[in-house]
């Protein structure tokens, strides 16, 4: 077997993995990044278009700890809370450091922190916590990307190095700290590391099935939903998020951590493209519509106006039978759509005024053969094609319909002015299923990042950043929330500054 | 024209996205492909899509395709 020494061993060229690596050579530390793919970046490099920073003043970093702490109910690490919330604003630095700029950047005051502003749906409110810097973006991409790539040229520039198609499978511990690590490549062969500090930063297991059944309850599925599963994850096709990482943090003593996955989408050909963040059409924008959300018994379960935080929808969602929802309008609501407009205009896909959106159903279904997405003459056909108890379907139609002629929701109290009836043919559906970017979570830490025992006791040596562990920050039972490239960017820092002290020091 | 993939694309699959004639998904390599049409391209269209490229990984030069 081959061996190789450094101080330090970054597993992962993510935004976690690559900001760790930049810190620790920028600390003359000597440092190896091993990446299971043949590029940097990670299943999302090329995805983040801005990050949030939350501002290096006392009160804003109270008040956004607070903010916290009141939406995790006490139940997150709030140590590493503490620690992510008053390191974030070092990512500037960071940034720019690289030669890049921001795009712009969009202000949260100390009074909107924990609030939904119009910068911000989508996210819970608790999840709002600083300032928002638009990334620069080369081209067609996002911002993410050339973080990166200049990330890894600087890393080498300052005598790092980044060896790719290495897969972390074993970590090596000698009583109770890091010895070294054993990493795989493409043909089976295996390296050991010799290393004092062990980095892990290898983002989510969303392609690992049994990892995903497991640890979330849910059914993977891919992006046609072909399996008749229950979760989707919105990042690029064939990202191979297996797990390895997490499984070889625990075969090493590392604790299990609460995983979270929730979101929502519209299963299918002919929605979202390859790129995640590019639709084909307007069925996306529609389904983050505030219209009638119904379960497969024909149940309403929730105020639809929650779909502006579409983690709270997707919280929902999960707990309804199969896991997964209807929307469903009819056509007077689509010519409200195509008149007057949409209810929430979600940043990423704006659209004011849909035009056309009958040849786009027209198109999804008859020439993409999308089966989540259904138009029908009657609410009894509504009911077959999509699969939805019809009784309990009639039954709450009708209801809805008279709360709506009331202009009062006495069931879930949505705003009257998202109440518009379902009566006029033909009527329109999408089926809703959870989505993540990624898992978020799984590994355990303390608030210097360091991985945790089952008894709370560090593994010395042994640190981790990012997606991986991020759930840590949220508690157990797992809280709809989503990865945030802030948290990414943060921690990994935090292990460099750990792992450079731990290198010198000891400590 | 020569098109090339550097070793630094993040096979986003932008560039399949925008010009699927002209490049491919190659999951068994883990690679973006460039198709045979991208070689006789307009120079103006194979510059805006090296321009489009997240990370400036299409290599677009004068000369012959191998
Ligand atoms: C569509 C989309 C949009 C997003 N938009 C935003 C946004 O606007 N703002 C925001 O803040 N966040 C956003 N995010 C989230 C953000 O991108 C992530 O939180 C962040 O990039 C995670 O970085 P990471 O380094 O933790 O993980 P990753 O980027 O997943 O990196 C992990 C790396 O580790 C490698 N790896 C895995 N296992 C191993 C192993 N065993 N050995 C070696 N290497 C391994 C992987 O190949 C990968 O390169 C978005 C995500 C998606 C998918
Ligand atoms: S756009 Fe660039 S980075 Fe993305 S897949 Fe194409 S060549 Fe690679």
């Amino acid at each position: 077997m081959q061996i190789i020494k450094t101080e330090v061993a970054v597993i992962g060229s993510g935004l976690a993995g690559l900001s760790a690596a930049l810190v620790l050579a920028e600390n003359g530390i000597k440092v190896m990044v091993f990446e299971k793919r043949p590029f940097q970046g990670g299943a999302v490099s090329n995805t983040p278009m801005c990050t949030m920073v939350v501002r290096n003043e006392r009160k804003f970093q109270d008040r956004a700890f607070e903010v916290h702490n009141e939406f995790t109910n006490y139940n997150g690490n709030m140590g590493l809370a503490r620690t992510w919330i008053n390191n974030s604003w070092r990512i500037p630095g960071l940034i720019t450091g690289l030669g890049l700029d921001f795009a712009g950047k969009v202000e949260t005051s100390y009074d909107e922190i924990g609030t939904i502003n119009a910068y911000t749906g989508g996210f819970p409110k608790g999840m709002n916590l600083g300032d928002y810097y638009l990334l620069k973006a080369r081209g067609k991409g996002h911002g993410g990307a050339l973080i990166c790539l200049r990330a890894v040229n600087k890393i080498r520039a300052l005598g790092g190095e980044i060896h790719f198609n290495r897969t972390l499978t074993e970590i090596l511990v000698d009583q109770g700290r890091i010895i070294g690590a054993i990493v795989t490549d493409k043909a089976g062969g295996k390296t050991r590391i010799d290393c004092q500090a062990l980095i892990v930063a290898t983002g989510g297991f969303s392609e690992n099935r049994e990892m995903v059944k497991k640890y979330t309850g849910f059914d993977y599925t891919d992006a046609n939903c072909s399996n008749g599963g229950n979760v989707m994850f919105n990042h690029f096709v064939n990202a191979q998020t297996t797990g390895e990482a997490h499984q070889a943090v625990w075969a090493a003593g590392g604790a299990k951590g609460p995983v979270s996955a929730f979101g929502r989408l519209v299963p299918g050909p002919g929605i979202v493209s390859y790129t995640p963040w590019f639709t084909r059409n307007n069925l996306y924008t529609v389904a983050e519509q505030p219209y009638l959300l119904i379960n497969r018994n024909g149940k309403r379960f929730i105020n639809e106006a929650v779909a502006q935080t579409s983690m709270n929808q997707g919280v929902a969602i999960k707990n309804q039978p199969g896991r997964y929802a209807f929307l469903l309008f009819d056509e007077e609501t689509l010519e409200h759509l195509e008149q007057v407009g949409t209810e929430y205009a979600y940043m990423i896909f704006p659209a004011k005024k849909i035009t056309n959106l009958r040849e786009q159903f027209r198109e999804v279904i008859e020439d993409q053969g999308n089966q989540h997405v259904f138009v029908a003459d009657s609410l009894d056909d509504f009911s077959r094609i999509a699969g939805i108890d019809r009784e309990g379907l009639l039954e709450t139609v009708i209801r809805y319909n008279q709360l709506c002629d009331d202009g009062y929701d006495q069931d879930f109290g949505k705003n009257p002015k998202y109440l518009y009836p379902v009566r006029k043919s033909r009527f329109y559906g999408l089926r809703i299923v959870n989505s993540a970017y990624n898992t978020l979570g799984g590994i355990r830490t303390n608030e210097k990042c360091e991985v945790i025992n089952d008894e709370q006791k560090p593994i010395k040596g042994l640190y981790s950043a990012g997606d991986c562990m991020a759930g840590e920050l949220y508690g157990d039972p797992s809280l709809a929330v989503c990865s945030l490239s802030t948290v990414a960017f943060t921690l990994g820092m935090v292990c460099a500054d750990q792992a450079t002290a731990y290198v010198r020091e000891g400590i | 024209m020569k098109v090339e993939i550097m070793d630094y694309c993040i096979r986003c699959g932008l560039c399949v996205e925008f010009y699927p004639t002209l490049f491919a998904l190659n999951f068994v390599e883990d690679r973006i492909d460039v198709l045979p049409a991208a070689m006789q391209a307009e120079e103006s269209v194979l510059r805006q899509v090296a321009l489009d490229c997240a990370v400036g990984a299409i290599s677009v030069r004068k000369g012959e395709a191998e």
